[in-house]
């Protein structure tokens, strides 16, 4: 993981001591309310449907157990209990008192932590692939290229006050689990021949009210130039970005207004001019990014830590067998392997993460995964690096936790907005339909046979479910003061992103669940052999989804 | 309403603004800012008799050439709302152009601000309320570390020959 340094340190410190100022003027009456809001939505505090929201930032996922077990303090002393992972990997609480947030940054600051822009109209927390430094498909380690980010957007001086919110993505894997094409800008680390590190650019993806694939800006951007390349982005969009219209000021709308060749065009010129006085790193710089990113010990060909020491463990134990398929994945170190803990059971909304249980996981990281644990952006937990030989030992910790209901990537491992029951702008109560669903398809064996799965659900237009990617997607809407859902199929946030196609009229919400279970019902009859639901609804096209749900609703 | 200049408050000597359809005065001093559309249409001998130009932000300051910047002593920046950023990147670019003399922020500029301004090369900024000398100290010299080597902390220095 990156350790902080002295000047991070500093830097942090200064920041909370800037926040508790502000916040005392504001209370004091000298600092207006929307002028505190600016700059309390840069300190990562909303004011929220019942009360205020703090974002705090999980930069690019990467936890360590002392850092899990400082948020499981802050919850318990300051909030109701728990907090909730989103979907750009950071971690709210739901119920700190304003006069309070200063005291929870001050807290948070001396273990590193912070919630600097993550909200505003400014560079957001950078994510990337939970499986970093991991995953068997990994053509290089994104995660000191998002600490270079990460440090390079931090209180930017030039970039606090874009037209609207930007966020940036970076995947170094063949596999894209950070869904680099639906953000402002995706980087694909890439080798060029010669072996040498560049990022292929995207440019302009989005979702939210007009859900955009972003396009190729650059092939091959060579690393060195990666800052200078991201600050001549940013200073075209922040100077002709639309700031006429909440709507339609997001870097995707300005990218197909002129056409990806005439904004890359306009990003080269700058690029042109600038490159030379803007920020830069060094060899050096970036080497000692990495060198705090090393490989975890090698546990291969350890005697214990055989694949077939594990498999005498699975064909023993069919219960740890159906967990381990469903919910671990290779590591690259054939010793270890990758474990998710998903936040989806009928416990408690999707994400949630109660005191103890932060302050527990905190342990089996410790225990198990060299003390370090990532957050996904589909609201779930990862422990990367796992011992063969204690897999089974984390499975019992896991399970008497809650944490090890085998339905990763499953029907009932949503991805669910906080909706209505927090949020101010929400249209509807996305929980009830998360509960609906948890309950309604509870049966391990019916989930198992469906396979693989997403269901998206954004409680508004803003899209924080992520509802136009996922296989089965559910927007609510309001019409005449009540709920109603627009449901849309064929969506995919993996390496062929794509928006999902609306099925048909908004459903209002007693008829939601059913809908579902009929999507479901059609795939299970058309499907063909091991085809799973994204590609059944490829070869199929809505027609026949369309026509299931609505002869029965209508 | 005080001015500032590279964080400390100086009495301003009186400045005319010019907007686009009032004629120069006969005679006078030199302390003129008109608007850039303006500027940009002037000759040789109209703009030998100003000193400042306004930049609106959706102007495009690339349009002031190196030489032009050369004699110029003052370049206001007009921040319609202290939330549109554009300014901050008009300040940079000026720098780049090795712009070397004062960039003055000016509308709606709030002292929360101040350092990110400085630190993309704004030394001057007009601020509408009174403000605590205290308060702007401390504002101004919290940070002792930030992480955008290219924008010094300090403000002062230009990066034209960065």
């Amino acid at each position: 993981m990156y350790r902080y340094t002295e000047h991070d340190r500093d830097f942090l410190r200064a920041r909370v001591a800037e926040f508790r100022d502000q916040t005392e003027r504001y209370l004091a009456g000298e600092l207006g309310e929307d002028e505190y809001k600016q700059l309390r939505l840069r300190n990562g505090l909303y004011v929220q449907r019942h009360a205020p929201m703090l974002r705090i930032a999980i930069p690019y996922g990467m936890l360590s157990g002392d850092q899990l077990r400082a948020l499981g303090h802050a919850a318990r002393t300051w909030d109701r209990g728990y907090g909730h992972v989103t979907t750009r990997q950071n971690l709210q609480l739901n119920w700190p008192k304003v006069d309070d947030v200063p005291d929870i940054l001050a807290h948070l600051a001396e273990v590193d932590m912070h919630a600097i822009q993550t909200s505003g109209n400014c560079i957001r927390n950078t994510t990337t692939d939970p499986l970093a430094g991991a995953t068997v498909d990994e053509i290089e380690d994104p995660r000191p290229w998002c600490e270079l980010i990460r440090q390079w957007s931090t209180l930017h001086p030039e970039f606090n006050w874009l037209p609207r919110k930007f966020k940036i993505a970076v995947t170094g894997a063949v596999s894209d689990r950070a869904a680099v094409q639906v953000h402002d800008i995706g980087l694909r680390l890439r080798h060029d021949e010669a072996g040498r590190t560049g990022f292929e650019v995207l440019v302009g993806g989005g979702l939210g009210r007009t859900p955009h694939i972003g396009q190729v800006i650059r092939d091959f951007l060579p690393a060195a130039d990666l800052l200078t390349y991201l600050s001549a982005i940013l200073r075209v969009y922040n100077l002709e970005g639309r700031r006429d219209n909440l709507y339609k000021a997001r870097i995707k709308i300005l990218v197909n207004a002129l056409g990806i060749d005439a904004f890359r065009d306009q990003v080269d010129a700058e690029w042109a001019a600038s490159k030379h006085v803007d920020d830069t790193f060094t060899a050096d710089d970036i080497e000692r990014l990495r060198a705090m990113f090393p490989e975890p010990p090698s546990l291969r060909g350890d005697a214990a830590r055989t694949q077939a020491a594990v498999d005498a463990m699975l064909a023993a134990n069919p219960v740890f067998a159906q967990w381990y398929r469903t919910n671990t994945r290779a590591h690259r170190d054939t010793g270890r392997r990758i474990v998710y803990l998903p936040l989806k059971n009928d416990e408690r909304p999707a994400g949630d993460i109660t005191d103890t249980m932060m302050e527990r996981v905190a342990a089996l990281a410790d225990r198990f995964s060299l003390g370090e644990l990532r957050t996904t952006h589909e609201q779930n937990l990862v422990l990367a690096h796992v011992p063969l030989d204690q897999l089974e030992a984390l499975w019992r910790e896991a399970r008497t936790i809650g944490l090890a209901t085998p339905n990763l990537g499953h029907l009932t491992d949503m991805i669910v907005c906080p909706g209505l029951d927090f949020c101010s702008l929400a249209n509807a109560g996305t929980l009830t339909l998360y509960d609906q669903v948890q309950t309604r398809f509870d049966d391990l064996d019916y989930l198992h046979d469906i396979g693989e799965i997403s269901i998206k659900v954004s409680g508004c237009m803003n899209a924080c479910g992520h509802h136009h990617v996922g296989d089965i997607g559910i927007l609510g809407v309001e019409k005449n003061g009540e709920e109603w859902y627009q449901l849309t199929i064929g969506g995919h946030a993996g390496d062929a992103a794509a928006i999902g196609r609306r099925l048909g009229k908004a459903l209002p919400q007693d008829e939601v669940i059913d809908a579902v279970h009929r999507l479901l019902e059609t795939y299970l009859t058309m499907r063909h052999d091991a085809e799973n639901f994204h590609d059944a609804v490829s070869r199929l096209g809505v027609e026949p989804f369309k026509e299931r749900v609505y002869a029965i609703a209508a | 309403m005080p001015l500032l200049r590279e964080g400390r408050a100086v009495s301003d000597r009186p400045r005319t603004r010019l907007p686009e359809d009032q004629p120069l005065p006969s005679e006078g001093t030199r302390t003129i800012t008109v608007p850039l559309s303006r500027f940009l249409q002037m000759g040789e001998t109209e703009r030998a008799r100003i000193d400042g130009v306004a930049i609106a932000p959706t102007d495009e300051v690339q349009r002031l050439s190196p030489d032009v910047l050369e004699r110029l002593t003052l370049v206001e920046i007009d921040f319609a709302a202290y939330t549109d950023g554009r300014g901050y990147s008009h300040a940079r670019t000026l720098r780049r152009l090795g712009y070397h003399g004062e960039i003055r922020a000016t509308g709606d500029v709030r002292l929360d601000q101040l350092l990110f301004m400085r630190r993309v090369g704004i030394d001057g900024a007009h601020i509408e309320h009174p403000i605590d000398a205290g308060l702007l100290e401390r504002t101004l010299h919290r940070f002792t570390h930030t992480y955008q080597t290219g924008y010094p902390i300090s403000g002062a220095s230009d990066t034209g020959s960065a």
